[in-house]
């Protein structure tokens, strides 16, 4: 990686929006191509904290602080708001029943920066409409983050849900305090993440 | 100067700081080795027998020598509710109280801005008014007599429901089963019972054949003690006035013969109890100066602005980081936590009973992250600037097992960060900003023990006056004695709910950007 970029994934590590926003432009301007840019720049930051947030070393802020650098980057470089999708679609949502969204968000950006498209249904959402969203987006996988108990019957819907539109094929992620105490075969669901890094290895396992 | 006491009673012993002035007895109230006593600790009884092994105590009393005898305290027996220690002394426990779950709350535990005096009584009287606060974690109940003697005494003791879950949420999806609902329900009559029989064996107090009973809590413990979830586990009430609670009393068998008629007092709304608005009267909100903010410390924690015209309210669910849950040092605020953290290198501590440190509760934990910032060895972000090998902190020394490590450190971040996103919504619904308060009052979980200046450091406080900042120990359970024995309480708790407007934060689109603003380790509303 050149200097430039590893100077950008450095300001993204450390949650510097400004300096990481006044890097990236600098990046641009002597290499157009923003497809190096994701890659080398937002993608290796995602991996870099990916790295250091073990058990032990887990820091919502700081995931936070990258997150939200990463996608004001992001923002700037693709104003079209065309981020370049290479790994596909994901619906994500936070069930019915639940408003506690922080943990959605921040997968959505770990997600977003690292070249999936997501398509973010909200919060208190009914799994219907979870589906929905995935039938019309051609998604190939469905994400549900829940932080308190009543939303896990509803995750638990969610398979049969995509078996009556024949969508067997879409795998359903589940993740979130609730939700990962669970086990993927009581929940009814392909894969429960531990973190919104865990979801993005397992998507990314599925997308090789 | 407080005076250290050595009790034993066979093979079991406790050391206990005893406050200056403190009988033997209000000594040994919070440990396992209660005195028995059958008159309230007025020195007729008899029965709270000690032997004084060494060290000095006050000089016989009256009471003494007509209950014991000259020989019997020429041989060092004396009685505990008349004894006070002179400097440390080493005790025998001759006649034990048997043992029990519930502990004494003492009388100025319940002192407030509404009631400032110590309201407590010594002497032997029936109890026939009980005020109750029902906490997630604990109750807490003020027993008090019809013939004007005001209150006879107070106990905590655990919520059995505990069995259902550890929280709010967990305890009300158990109760979809009707049989789990009354179950839960239940618990806390037979705990109320049981409360009033440590009462009548240890202080020898008689419960009237008909007691009334005021409680107030949390939504969900209101609930439940109708035996039903209320329907509190769709969003769509989360937002919404309380009309859920039904009027009827309710009727408790609390022993032979013994039925209480219980009036359960409306919450205020969503997940914003009665117990915050008891604590409003109690801390005297409205004739009080204003801007007024009131936090209630629990894992739910529950806020109060007061702006002149209008109550605002909110409930932030910051989790149990400050109760003894989710981190590996910290405990509850019992015998062995750490209580207070203070000085440079070595940090010092003061350990509650004054034994073995076990690890530290939340005002300890207060201290000790405000300490670690200041010190330079904790960032603003969370960070262990200086960590040991083990990428820890001790508090303790060498060798010490209370440590503290980045994964504690975001737990705790997370608590406060609630609770600091709630304050600052309210303080921007009532178009003021935290510098505008003029008074701050906090009560709940972490008492009085909480030092403001470091609360505020770390923005767990707005950093106001220090001197504008008052801290008490239960608000609630004192607001709840006010309506009990008074006219005027019931009136202004009509006002207050009628001034009162709510607010859900996961509802306020502001949210996600003061949670993380209030993340970082810095005064509340600035961001380093």
């Amino acid at each position: 990686m050149d200097a430039a970029l590893s100077t950008l994934v450095a300001h993204l590590l450390d949650g510097d929006s400004e300096a990481a926003l006044a890097q990236a432009r600098r990046v641009r301007a002597s290499q157009p191509d923003g497809q190096r840019l994701l890659v080398e720049g937002l993608e290796a930051a995602m991996d870099g904290m990916s790295a250091k947030c073990t058990t032990e070393q887990f820091n919502l802020l700081e995931i936070m602080l990258t997150g939200r650098a990463a996608m004001a980057v992001a923002r700037e470089a693709f104003p079209e708001g065309a981020i370049p999708c290479t790994r596909g679609t994901v619906v994500i949502a936070t069930p019915q029943g639940d408003v506690h969204d922080l943990g959605k968000n921040i997968t959505r950006m770990v997600l977003t920066t690292k070249g999936f498209r997501v398509v973010d249904c909200g919060k208190d959402c009914p799994v219907a409409e979870m589906v929905a969203a995935a039938a019309r987006e051609q998604a190939f996988a469905v994400l549900a983050s829940g932080l308190i108990s009543p939303v896990v019957p509803l995750v638990r819907q969610l398979r049969g849900l995509l078996r009556e539109r024949g969508l067997s094929n879409v795998v359903v992620v589940a993740g979130g305090a609730a939700l990962k105490q669970c086990t993927a075969e009581a929940l009814n669901v392909d894969y429960v993440a531990r973190d919104a890094f865990d979801c993005v290895h397992f998507l990314e396992g599925l997308r090789r | 100067m407080t005076a250290v006491v050595r009790a034993r009673c066979g093979a079991r012993s406790q050391t206990i700081q005893a406050a200056p002035g403190a009988t033997l007895r209000r000594a040994l109230e919070d440990t396992d080795l209660r005195v028995r006593t059958g008159c309230n600790g007025n020195g007729s009884c008899g029965l709270c027998r000690v032997r004084i092994l060494s060290g000095a105590v006050s000089t016989p009393t009256s009471e003494e020598m007509l209950n014991l005898g000259p020989a019997l305290v020429e041989s060092g027996l004396r009685l505990a509710c008349q004894a006070v220690p002179v400097g440390d002394v080493e005790i025998e426990v001759v006649n034990l109280a048997p043992a029990s779950a519930w502990r004494p709350i003492p009388p100025e535990a319940l002192c407030s801005p509404a009631r400032p005096e110590v309201t407590s009584s010594v002497g032997s009287a029936r109890i026939s008014k009980i005020a109750v606060d029902v906490g997630t974690t604990n109750l807490c109940l003020a027993l008090w007599s019809d013939e004007g003697q005001g209150r006879l005494a107070a106990r905590r003791g655990p919520n059995p429901q505990s069995g259902f879950g550890s929280d709010v949420v967990t305890r009300l999806q158990a109760a979809h089963d009707p049989a789990a609902a009354l179950e839960q329900a239940h618990a806390i009559e037979l705990a109320v019972a049981e409360a009033l029989r440590d009462v009548t064996v240890s202080d020898g107090l008689e419960v009237a054949a008909r007691p009334t009973i005021v409680a107030v809590g949390n939504t969900a413990m209101l609930s439940l003690l109708q035996g039903s979830q209320g329907g509190l586990l769709d969003p769509e009430t989360w937002a919404a006035p309380a009309t859920w609670l039904s009027e009827r009393q309710l009727r408790w068998h609390l022993g032979a013969d013994r039925e209480a008629v219980v009036h359960l007092m409306q919450p205020l709304g969503g997940f914003v109890g009665s117990d915050l608005i008891t604590a409003a009267l109690a801390a005297n909100l409205l004739p009080g100066e204003f801007p007024a903010l009131l936090l209630d410390f629990g894992t739910n924690t529950e806020i109060a602005l007061w702006d002149g015209e209008i109550l605002w309210v909110t409930s932030a669910a910051g989790g149990p980081a400050f109760e003894g849950s989710g981190m590996r040092c910290a405990v509850p605020a019992d015998a062995g936590a750490i209580y207070r953290v203070w000085g440079g290198t070595p940090l010092r501590f003061e350990v509650m009973g004054g034994g073995e440190a076990k690890g530290v509760c939340g005002s300890g934990l207060v201290d000790w992250v405000a300490r670690l910032r200041q010190a330079g060895a904790l960032s603003s972000r969370g960070n262990l600037v200086d960590g040991t090998a083990e990428g820890a902190l001790s508090l303790g020394g060498k060798g010490s097992d209370i440590l503290l490590c980045k994964r504690d450190v975001d737990v705790f971040q997370r608590a406060k960060a609630a609770i600091g996103a709630g304050v600052q919504l309210l303080v921007r619904r009532a178009g003021i900003s935290c510098q505008d308060l003029r008074r701050i009052v906090t009560t709940g979980l972490f008492g009085r023990s909480l030092d403001v200046a470091n609360a505020q450091a770390i923005g767990l406080l707005p950093a106001i006056a220090p001197q504008r900042v008052e801290s008490y120990d239960n608000l609630a359970l004192a607001g709840c004695e006010i309506v009990l024995t008074s006219a005027d309480g019931s009136r202004t708790i009509e006002t207050l709910r009628r001034r009162t407007r709510l607010l859900n934060l996961g509802q306020c689109a502001e949210f996600e950007e003061l949670f993380v603003q209030s993340l970082f380790l810095a005064p509340m509303g600035v961001e380093p």
